[in-house]
């Protein structure tokens, strides 16, 4: 049993004890504010918000993780990031962008968010240094959000040898059908390789548009602009939109070499074209139209149509069946 | 030679045997050891063998087991076709049908097809590891070629592992088979020479096994004199 404490000495305590207490609840409003800010900066790290960054044409809001995550197993090790904020004309979108690590194995990968592609690439090439390693940047624009969700990572054989499961930002879209004009695009700004081990860098720009036109007359536009060489009249690529086209394309590989899209359905084929310095469109009229959230646009070479090189997600606008 | 004589040679010859036999367990232990510090790797490498990297993909595992099935049934029809089942009408007729040259034959191709085949299959899943690819660059290549995310080879690389696979099961499920019914034959033709010869002929078979025993012990034990002899000798000299 411990001896008690003299009166005057318990008395001193009393009196240190105030003081006791005042450090006490200084260094746990410390503790407090430390804790509270580590958490905030963890929760930042997280969902990283308010950031300064402008990937494309996304003025970025959020970012999935902060910071680049890294997915590594079996040898493969490669990077990547989910944004999400505002495009620079003010409608919502996202970024889904990957990036190989310095020295990392050709790598195909395969991201998906459940049913919904989110990028798929053939593959990932080798890179020197993390200045050689670019990005693939697929970019969203779109009227509507965006929300957060489960997504997975497949890479390695078959993309699917390993899996990674991340939360990840994907596109709610919600486009106004009754609208005067309407609009969703995808951006993309990547390097492709091609069957002959050539590099390729390839940055283009798709969008479905609606446009009512005096007397209520509606268009649909499919568009595509581009300022790279492999895209354009006579070039090596070819895009095969599965909303737009007919057996994936793959019938059409010896189509006219001078349209950017493959396999075109016959109601694009009825379209009119319009040929701009860097654009491409097809307008087609039509009485009543639906809209296709879940349509992909694949990266072919002319002469492997059935070889996709790179697929990203491309709603469309199409005439009512 | 005198008593002491006697009990010094005695004694010297029963320290060399005991050295000897020192000798000889220390060796026995050393080849242990040895082998027991081996079998962590053993087993690293068995585990490793038997489970490669490129199994974790779905779409592989799927072609693997349509190969594999297809193989089965290659396997079955191929054990079928040597095991004399055109011949059924003979077995069912109570005769009997010559297949032990067949199914020796069977065994022989079937195994050796399944040994070289899963051989085959293990290099060909470890041409997408890259550990194996680090340790073998010259193999880049043809690492880069099955990972280039193109759809030909994909279904180059699946489709060879399914081949691969369906070669081992149809060698194992051919193989085996054969194996054992080859065994259970010539257990059979034992028996039923046995039983042309006779009661008798067990017996003979055991006089004739022991003459031979009896011959081996007395060219042991002529051995053992001689050894006994040689070592006086030196230990007189």
């Amino acid at each position: 049993m411990k001896p008690k404490a003299p009166a005057s000495r318990r008395s001193s305590y009393r009196r240190g004890s105030r003081r006791t207490r005042s450090t006490y609840l200084t260094a746990l409003c410390l503790v407090v504010a430390v804790s509270a800010q580590h958490v905030a900066a963890q929760g930042d790290e997280a969902t990283g918000d308010a950031t300064d960054l402008q990937v494309l044409d996304c003025l970025v809001d959020r970012a999935l993780p902060a910071q680049p995550a890294v997915a590594a197993e079996g040898g493969f090790a490669f990077e990547f990031q989910a944004l999400a904020g505002t495009a620079v004309d003010g409608r919502s979108c996202t970024v889904h962008r990957l990036r190989n690590s310095p020295g990392g194995p050709p790598t195909p990968v395969r991201w998906t968010a459940g049913d919904d592609l989110l990028v798929d690439k053939a593959r990932l090439g080798r890179c020197g240094d993390e200045a050689d390693c670019g990005w693939v940047e697929v970019a969203r624009y779109f009227q509507g959000g965006f929300g957060l969700s489960d997504s997975t990572l497949g890479y390695g054989l078959n993309a699917d040898q390993f899996t990674s499961v991340t939360d990840s930002l994907v596109a709610v879209t919600e486009p106004d059908l009754g609208a005067i004009t309407a609009s969703v695009g995808t951006e993309v700004d990547t390097e492709i390789q091609l069957a002959d081990g050539s590099l390729v860098g390839v940055a283009f720009t798709v969008r479905s548009r609606l446009r009512r036109e005096d007397g209520g007359r509606l268009t649909l536009v499919y568009e595509v602009e581009t300022t790279t060489p492999a895209l354009q009249r006579g070039g090596r690529l070819a895009l095969v939109w599965d909303a737009i086209a007919v057996d994936g394309g793959v019938a059409a590989a010896d189509a006219d070499r001078d349209v950017p899209f493959l396999g075109l359905a016959q109601f694009a084929r009825d379209g009119r074209v319009d040929i701009g310095q860097d654009t491409y469109a097809i307008a087609v009229a039509v009485d009543a139209l639906e809209y296709d959230p879940s349509a992909v646009i694949s990266v072919v070479e002319r002469d492997r149509p059935s070889q996709a090189l790179l697929s990203v997600p491309m709603p469309a606008f199409l005439p009512e069946r | 030679m005198t008593v002491d004589d006697k009990r010094s040679k005695g004694l010297v010859r029963l320290v060399s045997r005991s050295y000897g036999l020192i000798k000889k367990s220390l060796g026995l232990y050393g080849t242990a050891v040895a082998l027991v510090q081996l079998a962590p790797a053993v087993v690293a490498l068995l585990v490793v063998a038997f489970t490669p990297s490129a199994l974790l993909s779905p779409t592989l595992r799927r072609w693997m087991l349509l190969g594999a099935l297809i193989g089965s049934l290659v396997g079955m029809l191929w054990f079928a076709g040597r095991a004399g089942l055109r011949s059924i009408h003979v077995v069912l007729r109570g005769g009997t049908i010559l297949r032990s040259d067949g199914l020796g034959r069977l065994t022989r191709t079937g195994l050796v097809t399944a040994a070289a085949a899963f051989g085959l299959l293990r290099l060909h899943l470890a041409l997408v590891d890259t550990t194996f690819i680090e340790q073998f660059s010259a193999l880049t290549p043809v690492f880069d070629f099955y990972l280039s995310g193109r759809t030909f080879a994909g279904i180059l690389f699946n489709a060879v592992a399914a081949v691969l696979t369906g070669a081992v099961l149809a060698g194992v499920v051919a193989g085996a088979p054969a194996a054992l019914l080859g065994r259970r034959e010539a257990r059979r033709r034992r028996e039923e020479d046995a039983a042309r010869k006779g009661p008798l002929s067990a017996v003979e078979e055991a006089l004739t096994a022991l003459e031979k025993a009896t011959k081996a012990l007395e060219r042991a034990r002529d051995d053992l004199a001689l050894s006994v002899i040689e070592r006086e000798r030196d230990a007189g000299g």
